[in-house]
């Protein structure tokens, strides 16, 4: 690195030495016309060079490079201004009070707009927000910190794609996924991977090199992103150099991690506990002593071994974290560079995720009027991961289903894989020994950005960028025992790759005309995306039966593929705002979208937007107003669209290949329907806001209602089984979400020694089906799609508990719960919830007292149900009464009388107690400290004595405590966007220490 | 002023400058359009292929071997167990049941498929009509399948409501409920015309020409049809060269997990090799295997029934499991080896038995006796023969077939056709307290539930009584 430093500033010195300058002069007034002292000026572009301060009479000179377009004048108090040069050598200003929230500059589609302007439904969070936090990937972070947006973990495995919704779920077969663009690249997420579990491609991407994200929820703000919009953007930029003095910065941190949260009913049964429930069982079904004591002799209780599988299968796992980087410049030339570790254990055996990453970008000027502005930030990483739900190679079901009587360890304490002792669910000590399951990506984010200044007010913008993935993968699972010892032995290796690159070319003209009364900017844009994913698959059985080997090689192979998944889109775009006296904004955008994925008849489509705002507390009547600080009216609409279908649903196909093959022959089969006419979905957002700031913005507040209105949306129309398909997909219905999001941000105190700040956020959405194909209900187990419900309406027979005379499960007939049966299949199914959440927010607060920091965020979620699907097993009630059960199984039904909600517990229960049912649901209402952080930041006396900038030591709890709301949850009430568990690692507590420098 | 007009026109055409128009044209990798999928001899080998691979996963490796047994008398369940046909031992199936369901899936997309073929417009030649016999052969062998389980049997309501019958590639169709007579009535139709159109030699993994003619027999004997039953069968033997595998080979025949051109037992088999079985833990076989879950065990009633000196009571081996003395089923032993047992689907001894039984009603006792005791004396050496008569040789023909075809997914049917009562026999403990020994003709489980995701799908389908 040092050594890239030392040709970078080779570098600066030859560009400075070939620059021009100029000297400028002005007087700075306050809005009373008095002089302003202690203003500084400095170059807008933030190169150091050249600043200075007005002295006591308001008077300043200031030499700069010619080059320069502006300056930018900033006081304590008072709102920043950037002032053209132009051709004029001498600039008076006058300032304005300060507005924090109106002029703030934002990220937005295609470029930064600032506050005023904007007319949409627009958060940003900075980069103090997203650093240093014990997550591989940005997606997590944004957890609770967003209105309207909710983050979901479908697992705890370190490295695995997140689910994220804004405003609800918008589609119902489509991704309802955000578009994510990073540096202005529309970046391909989600999970790549074949065969190990799922490798996130965003956690790629450090987070610690991330300056903004910005999250577009309207359709003012993402129709200019037409086609793929529809879901919402979140805008990302990478950190960028800044002028000045180089800055060196170190940040680390070390963390262990357990199980968040396990309700004490969904703990597995000691082996006392089983052995007693299990004996019961046998007497309740029927059998006689000797075959109870056969039985029990099968189920290993005869012999002593006393295993706690959950113990076996977790462990305290490491997060370990480097940060370095440094970034500084001049005038002309500025830069950035980073390098980082991260490294993440799971807290169940076999799931672990490294990363090395690297940032590196700078920025040019050429001459006058040339920007060239190139950029790269690259990972590698590796990932192992087991599989997850009901896999017997799953540590998770491990935990839960292995009895406490099945010998772990051999008698030379290696892990113990008997066939007999492990015939179904495998001894995860001996998966974790002697099985493979891991991956290594390579992520590139690479840029190269030019901008000519054609005018003085017209620019060309180009830019080329590239999104880069690969990612290997192998499995061996070995030949002696587990998932493939009737093929002794299974090797599985695959490489892909992804490449996706973009050219984006805009002009952008800024105009002002009556006088500067009106003012505005446009936008013209042209975009081509060309997206190209290979893989290469093979496999083979009959490995060598050893466990020594690192890369066995099979002897029999048994399939090789060679695919590929391709998609392109083509985008004309143009946006326009008119701004009048910055009190009123008028904002319009307009695409034109073309995609490879649409049928072949409907392969273009336009999409637009309006957006107006009215910012009332710039107009004469409020301006002197003391309470009343900001008050701004936002309202819009539009259309936009979802065009994540897959790359070829519209296409009617054969395919070839593994699946097919018979016999030595290679065969074919058709695989889907297909339909020529299958296009985007479409989106009609509409969006009324509100910006109020009370006391000089000490409180703010930020309201947001929204209709969400999507149609044509894709389903996938049930086909009767009898043609061969299950499904085919078709623009058929339509949903719409509406809500309401709040945010509150709060400056209690604010002293020299004490500051407190607080906010709220919360999100309340509601969700409906409006129509359908032929608006015929269907189900989608475990939910019902009917017109006029909740899109993720849980569908399922009503438990109505147990009969006490004899511990016979019941079940209400219908949902009028008159009458019940003990027999499942006379049940009819009702709407009992929905797994989407009312309301979800966040809480957060920091309080600082001299250079102590306490910081916390509580993430809530209420007014969902979830479900763990294998309940049936964990408290089947003796249906698989081979297992070990869940706690909750020990308030069984017993003797006549007995008032308890779970069933007798009969060994081989035949009586489908245990069937799908509302039993298994839970209220999904919960509440999490995510983070609570204390750190203390080293006083700047001793810091200027060994120059450092800022040293601060933290300690900070994750998911430190949880409170679930329901009494009989068995689960993490964390749950993927469906709110159904699926045996999957669950989220860690993690308690960490790290230490951020600067020098 | 000069430069800045070529500037401003060089942004004019970077932005507006489209890209060529196949730009938006992405094809697949290893899809090809549906219309250019059977075109041409070589294209339709590969689609027949897929059509044997369809029929190839769960429906036969697993789910009719173990469903046609353990409905029955043949084979239990062990406890402790893998969960495995837990409902079908139990007999406390819905229409939620996830093997109906894949039961029902599996078989139409076997029918699916070779629709397309059937349907297929390219010129006739020797092999385009054999590949079109493989494929209809197949599809009959589907629906035969599937009728026999989902609806009534034929002998006792043959006007019934049978499945839908799908010959044809329209997705969006809902059909009905043809009757069970219009069923048999295709299959009878797709394996005559098959019989005619076969007439290349291929190995036994793939459909020969009295495959069909062997299936043909089968159903004819399914609906009681004992003439026609008879002939075919007869026919098989006599014109197809099929022989009996003698008692010394037994054990080496059932060992064998290649596919074979002998005409030696298997008329078809579907073929499980390496490759189709990489990683494929759901096989019957693998439910067979001590070494796999090991919990479907004949029972002891059925291992008492052999004589013996029988050589097919070696393919059951009398071992432990779980300390107990069990019956472990045999005739799959490669469940643990990379090339698996095939799946028989027909074989020339179930022919015999045809003839037998179909003489026997058509009151031909001395050609029942015959073929009887031809195959019998084949497979107990030393014994002399049946000599019985009246109704007690249709009990030895019956006690017959379910000895030959033990384990290869018959019995049930058998006890269907014949609309007897099932009567589970627990000797050795086989049948825990809470499961049914007595499985009644009139029981509605007697005929599994169309899956709810097809009447979910599909409402002209009509559920079968009694199931909701």
């Amino acid at each position: 690195m040092r050594k890239l430093l030392l040709l970078l500033g080779t570098n600066l010195l030859f560009l400075s030495a070939i620059a021009q300058n100029r000297t400028i002069t002005g007087r700075v007034v306050d809005p009373k016309g008095v002089p302003l002292g202690s203003v500084s000026v400095t170059p807008s572009d933030n190169s150091s060079a050249g600043g200075t301060t007005t002295n006591p009479a308001g008077v300043y000179t200031i030499t700069v490079p010619s080059s320069l377009e502006s300056l930018r004048f900033s006081s304590i108090g008072f709102a920043d201004q950037v002032v053209n040069i132009a051709n004029r050598t001498s600039i008076d200003v006058t300032m304005s009070s300060k507005n924090a929230v109106l002029d703030e500059v934002v990220v937005v589609g295609y470029g930064q707009q600032s506050r005023s302007k904007i007319t949409g439904a627009v958060t940003t969070l900075k980069a103090a927000e997203v650093e240093n936090i014990p997550m591989p990937s940005v997606d997590q972070i944004l957890q609770g910190k967003v209105a309207g947006l909710q983050s979901v973990s479908a697992t705890g495995q370190p490295g695995s794609a997140q689910q994220i919704r804004i405003r609800g779920i918008g589609s119902i077969t489509a991704s309802a996924s955000p578009l994510f663009i990073i540096d202005g690249i529309p970046v391909n997420t989600g999970d790549y991977s074949n065969a190990t579990n799922s490798a996130n491609t965003l956690a790629g991407i450090n987070p610690t090199d991330i300056e903004t994200v910005t999250v577009l929820k309207d359709a003012a703000s993402t129709s200019i992103y037409g086609s793929r919009g529809a879901n919402g953007v979140i805008v990302i930029t990478t950190k960028r150099g800044k002028s000045g003095k180089p800055v060196i910065r170190l940040d680390a941190e070390y963390g262990m991690g357990q199980i968040a949260f396990l309700p004490e009913k969904g703990r597995p049964l000691s082996r006392s506990e089983l052995e007693e429930l299990t004996r019961e069982g046998l007497v309740n079904g029927g059998f006689t002593e000797a075959q109870i004591t056969g039985q029990l002799a099968a189920l290993g209780f005869n012999s002593t071994a006393d295993y706690d599988w959950l113990d076996i299968a977790t462990r305290t796992s490491k997060t370990e974290q480097i940060n370095l980087s440094s970034s500084g410049g001049d005038a002309n030339t500025q830069y950035y560079i980073s390098g980082g570790y991260f490294k993440q254990e799971g807290i169940f055996l076999g799931s672990d995720f490294t990363r090395y990453s690297g940032a590196f970008n700078i920025r040019q000027k050429i001459g006058n009027k040339l920007t060239i502005n190139p950029s790269v930030n690259f990972s590698f990483s590796n990932q192992t991961g087991e599989s997850e739900s009901s896999n017997f190679r799953n540590p998770v079901i491990a935990s839960a289903l292995l009895r406490p009587t099945q010998e772990a360890y051999k008698t030379d304490g290696t892990p113990n894989y008997d066939v007999g002792v492990f015939n179904q669910v495998y001894n995860p000590l001996a998966i974790a020994e002697y099985d493979k399951r891991r991956n290594n990506g390579i992520k590139v984010l690479a840029g190269i950005e030019g901008q000519y200044q054609i005018l003085d007010r017209l620019r060309l913008s180009s830019k080329f960028g590239l999104d880069f993935l690969n990612l290997e993968e192998s499995l061996f699972y070995n030949p002696f025992f587990g998932d493939a010892r009737t093929t002794q032995g299974f090797a599985y290796g695959s490489a892909s790759r992804a490449l996706n690159y973009i050219w984006t070319n805009t002009l952008d003209y800024g105009f002002g005309f009556l006088g500067g009364l009106v003012n505005g900017n446009a936008k013209l844009g042209y975009e081509s995306q060309n997206s190209k994913a290979y893989e290469q698959t093979s496999s083979g059985t009959g490995l060598p039966l050893t466990f020594a080997l690192g890369y066995p090689n099979a002897t029999t192979p048994t399939a090789q593929t060679f695919t590929g998944s391709d998609y392109s889109f083509i985008s004309q775009f143009a946006a326009l705002d008119l701004g009048y006296k910055g009190k009123y904004t008028l904002s319009g955008t307009f695409r034109r979208d073309g995609s490879s994925r649409f049928g072949i008849e409907n392969q273009y489509a336009n999409f637009w937007s309006v957006g107006a705002a009215w910012n009332i507390s710039s107009e004469d009547f409020l301006k002197d107003n003391n309470v009343l600080s900001l008050l701004r009216l936002r309202a819009s609409y539009g259309t936009n669209g979802n065009a994540e279908i897959g790359n070829y649903a519209a296409r009617p196909l054969y395919s070839f290949g593994g699946l097919y093959n018979y016999g030595g022959i290679a065969g074919s089969a058709p695989t889907a329907v297909g339909n020529n006419k299958l296009t985007w979905e479409i989106s009609k957002p509409f969006n009324v806001g509100i910006d109020l700031g009370l006391w000089k913005d000490r409180i703010n507040l930020v309201a947001d209602y929204y209709i969400r209105a999507t149609e044509s949306l894709l389903l996938d129309v049930p086909l009767s089984r009898t043609s061969g398909f299950s499904t085919t997909l078709d623009n058929v219905g339509s949903m719409e979400n509406r809500g309401l999001e709040l945010t509150l941000n709060s400056s209690i105190v604010r002293s020299a020694d004490v500051q407190w700040n607080a906010s709220f956020n919360i999100t309340f959405n509601k969700n409906k089906v409006t129509g359908l194909f032929n608006n015929a209900e269907f189900v989608a187990a475990p939910f019902l799609r009917r017109v006029g419900e909740d899109f993720q309406s849980v569908y399922t027979p009503l438990y109505a508990g147990v009969d006490p005379d004899n511990g016979n499960a019941l079940f209400y007939t219908d949902s009028t719960r008159s009458a019940t049966t003990t027999d499942l299949s006379q049940a009819e199914r009702v709407i009992i919830g929905s797994g989407s959440p009312k309301g979800y927010g966040g809480f957060s607060t920091d309080v600082t007292f001299k250079n102590f920091t306490l910081d916390a965020q509580v993430n809530f979620v209420y007014g969902n149900t979830i479900n763990d699907q294998w309940a049936f097993i964990t408290l089947g009630d003796g249906a698989y009464g081979s297992f070990n059960h869940y706690r909750a199984q020990l308030q069984r039904w017993q003797k006549p009388g007995d008032v308890t909600n779970v069933p007798a517990y009969v060994y081989g229960n035949s009586t489908n107690s245990n069937g799908e049912s509302s039993r298994y649901y839970y209220k999904g209402d919960y509440m999490r400290l995510r983070y609570l952080t204390l750190s203390y930041n080293l006083p700047r006396a001793i810091m200027s004595k060994v120059k450092m900038q800022k040293a601060s030591l933290y300690v900070r709890g994750t998911n430190l405590f949880t409170k679930a709301f329901d009494k009989d949850i068995t689960i993490d009430p964390e749950q993927g966007i469906t709110g159904v568990s699926n045996l999957r690692v669950p989220p860690q507590r993690i308690v960490s220490v790290g230490i951020n420098l600067s020098f | 002023m000069k430069s800045k007009n070529i500037i401003i026109f060089f942004s004019a055409v970077l932005l507006l400058s489209a890209c060529k128009k196949d730009f938006l044209n992405k094809v697949p990798y290893t899809s090809i359009p549906s219309e250019t999928a059977i075109v041409d001899e070589s294209s339709m080998q590969a689609a027949v292929a897929g059509v044997y691979r369809g029929l190839n996963g769960a429906l036969f490796a697993s789910h009719l071997i173990i469903m046609g047994d353990i409905l029955a008398d043949n084979v239990y369940q062990a406890l402790p167990n893998s969960n495995r046909y837990t409902a079908a031992f139990q007999l406390n199936y819905n229409s939620n049941s996830a093997d109906v369901l894949a039961m029902w899936t599996q078989g139409y997309v076997a029918i699916g498929r070779a629709n397309n073929v059937i349907n297929s417009t390219i010129a006739s030649s020797p092999v385009t009509n054999n590949l079109k016999g493989e494929a209809l052969t197949l599809r009959a062998l589907s629906y035969l399948s599937l009728v026999q389980y989902f609806a009534k049997p034929y002998t006792s309501d043959p006007n019934g409501a049978g499945i839908p019958i799908v010959t044809t590639f329209e997705p969006q169709a809902l059909p009905a409920r043809n009757t069970t007579a219009e069923v048999y009535a295709l299959i009878e139709k797709d394996l005559t015309e098959a019989f005619a159109l076969i007439t290349v030699a291929k190995n036994t993994g793939f459909v020969n020409k009295y495959a069909p003619k062997a299936l043909l027999a089968r159903m004819h004997l399914v609906k009681g049809e004992w003439q026609k039953a008879k002939d075919a069968a007869l026919d098989v033997i006599t014109n197809g060269g099929y022989t009996l595998v003698s008692a010394p080979n037994f054990a080496a025949y059932w060992k064998n997990p290649a596919v074979k051109t002998d005409k030696v037992e298997t008329i078809f088999e579907l073929n499980q090799d390496a490759v189709v079985n990489a990683g494929n833990n759901n096989s019957a076989a693998y439910l067979f295997d001590q070494a796999g879950y090991g919990d479907i065990l004949s029972t002891e009633e059925l291992y008492n029934l052999y004589n013996p000196a029988d050589v097919r009571r070696t393919l059951i081996i009398s071992g432990t499991r779980n300390g107990a003395n069990v019956r472990i089923v045999n005739k799959y032993s490669n469940a643990s080896s990379t090339d698996k047992d095939n799946i028989k689907v027909v074989r020339v001894a179930e022919m015999y038995l045809t003839i037998a039984e179909a003489s026997y009603r058509l009151n031909d006792e001395a050609t029942a006796l015959t073929y009887l005791n031809s195959l019998v004396e084949n497979r107990i050496p030393g014994f002399t023969g049946y000599s019985s008569t009246g109704a007690a040789l249709l009990e030895d023909i019956i006690k017959e077939r379910r000895l030959e075809l033990a384990f290869e997914g018959m019995r049930y049917l058998d006890l269907q056709r014949l609309n007897r009562d099932i009567t589970r026999t627990n000797l050795n403990g086989n049948y825990p307290a809470n499961v049914p020994l007595v499985f009644a003709f009139s029981n509605h489980r007697r005929v599994l539930p169309i899956p709810l995701t097809e009447t979910d799908a599909n409402p002209n389908i009509v559920q079968n009584p009694n199931y909701n």
